[in-house]
C-alpha cells in the first residue's frame, strides 16, 4: 500500500530543493561575466514542458546548445532542438512539425556573395515559403553590418505574421561584447566569438525563445525589506534603510515593466501605515506607493497575500513572479502555489537585477499600445464600482460609464494584440486554440472565415481591443472558433453584446442557419462555459465538442441600451 | 601562474566538461567523450579560466592536457 503521506512529503521535498537548487544557480546564470565553466557544474533538474524547435542554419548553434540548456532549466522547460544540415539555399528539406521554426543564418556567407538589397529580397522569399508551410512561429536570428539593414531586416519580419528578427548583433552590442572572432571560427563552424555565444545563448533561452513559446509573466509582485531596498524597514527606519545604486537600478527596472503592462505588486510583512509613509517620505526611491496595482502589507501569511493580489489583478499564479529575499519564503511559495514562478532577491541588487531582467516570460518582442492601457485600466476599476453604487438599472450604468464598444474585422494591423489575447487569455477562453499571428492572419484573408475584434472604452479609460472571436463558416453552419474576452472586461456583463454583435455582423454569418461553439475544458476558463451554458438555457457547464443555438437567437438579440456600438 | 596551478585549472575545465575523471595523460585520442563539440567548450573555458586567448594555429594543435598546458604556460608568460 502506498504510504500518501510520505508520497506528497517527497513531493514537497523535491519542490523545496527544487527551488533552492534554482536560487542558488541565479548567482552563476546571471552573473555580468558569465563562466563556462561554472555553467556546466550548475546541476539543475530539466524543465517539465518540452518544445520542439526546428533549427534552419548556415553556420554552427551548437556551441550555444550546452550553454542553453542550464538557462531553459531554470526557465522550467526543456527545447529539443532538430538541427537541419548546412543550407545557405534555405531549402527547409525534411521539415517536421515543431513548436518554432529557427533561422540561424550567418550574414557574411551571404554577403560575400551579393548585396544586402538582394539578400534580403531573397530571404523575405524564403520567409514566406517558410510560412506557407507552417503555422509555427519563425525566429530569424542573425546580424546585419549597420543599423539601416538591421532596420530592413525588422521591417521584413514584421511584414510577416509571427516571423521576429532577433538581432544578434544588437544583443552583442548590447552586452558590450565582441560579436566575431575569426579566430575560432573554423574549429566552431561559426564566426560567433566566445563571449557573444555565452550572450546569445542567455538571449535565446531566457528571452527570445520563451517570448515566442511560453506564457507570459504579467505580473512581478515584489516584497519590502532586503530586496526593494538594504535593511528591514521596521528595525532601521524610514531613513535607515538604504536605497543602494542597485536597488534604485532594480526600482527603475520594475518601473519600466509598468511602464510595458506588467503589475507590480507590493507584498511585505510590516504595519502598513510604516510602508505608506516610508514611500511618501523617500523621494529618492524610484517606485511609488501609487505605482503598485496591489499592494498587501501585514504580518500574515504570505501565500495568502499573493492569492488575495492574484484576484485583484486577475490573473492566475502561473502568470505571476514572485521576488522575495527570503529562501524560506520563496520555498514555502513554491510548496504551496507550485505554478507560480519564483526569484531570489540577493544582497547586490544588480544581480538581482540581472534575474528579473532575463527572467524568461517576462520580455516581448513588442510592446502593443494596449499594454500600457492594462495599469491604468485597472486602477479605473475602483472609480467603476463606485459609480456602480450609485445606479440600479444597468442601462443607467452604462449610459453613466460611457461605455462604447468598437468592432473590426479581420483587421490586420492588430494581429499582434490579437495573438496576445489568444495566448494570455485563460478564464473567459472557450476553445483554448492559442491562435498565434500565423495562424489568425490565414483565417483573415480566407473567405470562409473571420476574425472580429471588440475595443472597449469608457469615461475612465480605454481599455484597448478586449476580445476576440474566430468563426468558420461551414455550409449553413458557423462554428465559433475561438472566443476570448480579456478578464478586464469581465465582470460588467457585457458578454453576450460583446460576442452576439461581433458574430452577428460577420459577413459569413448571413444565410446561417445556426451557430455551433467549439468547447474545450482548461484549468480556468469556467467563466466562458458559464456564459455558454447560460445561452444554451443549461444549468451544467457545457461538455468539450461543438455547441449550437439557432442564428435565430443571434438576430432576436437586444444589446443592453446605454452602450455606444461602432463598427470600424 | 606556476605550471601546478595553470594543470590544476585545466583538469578542472577537463573534468567539468567532460563529466569524468582526467588526468595529465588524457587526450583526444584516449577520451571518446572529448569530440569536437566539446573541443571548442573546453578551450573556450580553459581561455576564460586563465584570462589567455590562443591563436587559430595553437588552437589546431590543443588535443591532449599536456598540449592545452604546455601552450597555455606560454600563453601566460608572453
Amino acid at each position: 500500500m502506498v504510504d500518501m503521506t510520505r508520497t506528497i512529503d517527497c513531493k514537497a521535498e523535491t519542490t523545496i530543493q527544487t527551488a533552492l537548487r534554482r536560487f542558488d544557480a541565479q548567482a552563476v546564470l546571471f552573473s555580468p561575466r558569465v563562466s563556462r565553466l561554472a555553467l556546466s557544474e550548475l546541476q539543475l533538474p530539466p524543465g517539465d514542458r518540452r518544445l520542439r524547435v526546428n533549427v534552419w542554419r548556415n553556420h554552427a548553434i551548437e556551441a550555444l546548445l550546452p550553454l542553453m540548456s542550464r538557462y531553459c532549466a531554470y526557465g522550467g522547460w526543456q527545447p529539443d532542438f532538430r538541427l537541419g544540415d548546412y543550407d545557405d539555399t534555405l531549402i527547409f528539406a525534411n521539415q517536421h512539425e515543431a513548436d518554432a521554426e529557427l533561422l540561424w543564418l550567418n550574414s557574411r556567407r551571404f554577403l560575400a556573395q551579393t548585396s544586402f538589397a538582394d539578400w534580403s529580397k531573397w530571404l523575405e522569399m524564403r520567409l514566406r515559403v517558410l510560412r506557407t508551410s507552417t503555422v509555427a512561429p519563425i525566429i530569424l536570428a542573425t546580424w546585419c553590418d549597420d543599423e539601416g539593414e538591421s532596420e530592413a531586416l525588422q521591417a521584413i519580419a514584421d511584414s510577416i505574421p509571427a516571423v521576429f528578427f532577433a538581432d544578434i548583433a544588437g544583443a552583442s552590442a548590447e552586452a558590450a561584447v565582441a560579436l566575431l572572432d575569426l579566430r575560432s571560427a573554423q574549429l566552431a563552424g561559426t564566426p560567433i566569438g566566445k563571449a557573444a555565444q555565452l550572450v546569445l545563448a542567455r538571449k535565446l533561452a531566457c528571452h527570445w525563445l520563451p517570448a515566442t513559446l511560453l506564457p507570459p509573466v504579467k505580473a512581478v509582485i515584489l516584497d519590502l525589506d532586503q530586496t526593494l531596498h538594504s535593511g528591514v524597514l521596521g528595525e532601521n527606519g524610514i531613513q535607515g534603510v538604504q536605497l543602494t545604486t542597485g536597488h534604485a537600478a532594480f526600482q527603475r527596472h520594475i518601473k519600466s515593466l509598468q511602464q510595458r503592462g506588467i503589475f507590480v505588486a507590493l507584498v511585505s510583512r510590516n504595519e502598513r501605515t510604516d510602508v505608506e509613509e516610508l514611500f511618501t517620505q523617500r523621494q529618492d526611491y524610484p517606485l511609488r506607493w501609487q505605482d503598485f496595482s496591489a499592494i498587501e502589507v501585514s504580518w500574515g501569511d504570505k501565500v495568502a497575500a499573493i492569492e488575495r493580489i492574484a484576484n485583484t489583478l486577475r490573473i492566475a499564479p502561473d502568470s505571476m513572479l514572485f521576488v522575495d529575499d527570503n529562501p524560506g519564503e520563496l520555498a514555502n511559495v513554491a510548496m504551496q502555489l507550485p505554478q507560480m514562478h519564483t526569484v531570489m532577491a540577493h544582497t547586490d541588487a544588480s544581480l538581482t537585477l540581472q534575474v528579473v531582467q532575463f527572467y524568461p516570460g517576462l520580455w516581448r518582442w513588442k510592446v502593443e499600445a494596449d499594454d500600457a492601457k492594462r495599469i491604468q485600466d485597472l486602477g479605473a476599476n475602483a472609480e467603476r464600482d463606485a459609480l456602480a453604487k450609485k445606479f440600479t438599472a444597468p442601462d443607467e450604468y452604462f449610459r453613466s460609464l460611457q461605455i462604447a464598444l468598437l468592432y473590426r474585422y479581420n483587421a490586420q494591423e492588430q494581429l499582434s494584440r490579437l495573438a496576445d489575447l489568444c495566448n494570455k487569455t485563460n478564464q473567459f477562453n472557450l476553445a483554448l486554440r492559442r491562435f498565434n499571428q500565423a495562424e489568425l492572419a490565414e483565417r483573415m484573408s480566407s473567405e470562409d472565415t473571420c476574425v472580429t475584434s471588440v475595443q472597449l472604452t469608457d469615461r475612465f479609460a480605454d481599455s484597448g481591443v478586449i476580445a476576440v472571436v474566430v468563426a468558420e463558416r461551414n455550409r449553413e453552419r458557423l462554428v465559433v472558433e475561438e472566443l476570448c474576452i480579456s478578464c478586464r472586461a469581465l465582470g460588467r456583463q457585457l458578454e453576450s453584446t460583446i460576442i452576439l454583435l461581433a458574430l452577428r455582423d460577420m459577413p459569413i454569418f448571413t444565410g446561417c442557419r445556426e451557430v455551433a461553439f467549439r468547447v474545450q475544458h482548461g484549468p480556468r476558463n469556467t467563466p466562458a462555459l458559464n456564459w455558454l451554458g447560460r445561452l444554451l438555457d443549461r444549468v451544467e457547464s457545457p461538455l468539450p465538442g461543438l455547441h449550437a443555438v439557432p442564428a435565430q437567437r443571434l438576430l432576436d438579440f437586444v444589446a443592453v441600451e446605454g452602450i455606444s456600438l461602432r463598427k470600424g | 601562474m606556476d605550471r601546478h596551478q595553470i594543470e590544476t585549472v585545466v583538469l578542472a575545465v577537463l573534468a567539468s566538461m567532460l563529466k569524468r575523471e582526467v588526468d595529465l595523460n588524457t587526450s583526444r585520442d584516449n577520451t571518446p567523450q572529448w569530440d569536437s563539440l566539446k573541443h571548442i567548450e573546453i578551450i573556450f573555458a580553459v581561455e576564460d579560466e586563465l584570462h589567455i586567448e590562443f591563436s587559430e594555429e595553437e588552437m589546431a594543435t590543443l588535443d591532449s592536457v599536456a598540449n592545452i598546458v604546455d601552450l597555455a604556460i606560454t600563453s601566460h608568460a608572453t
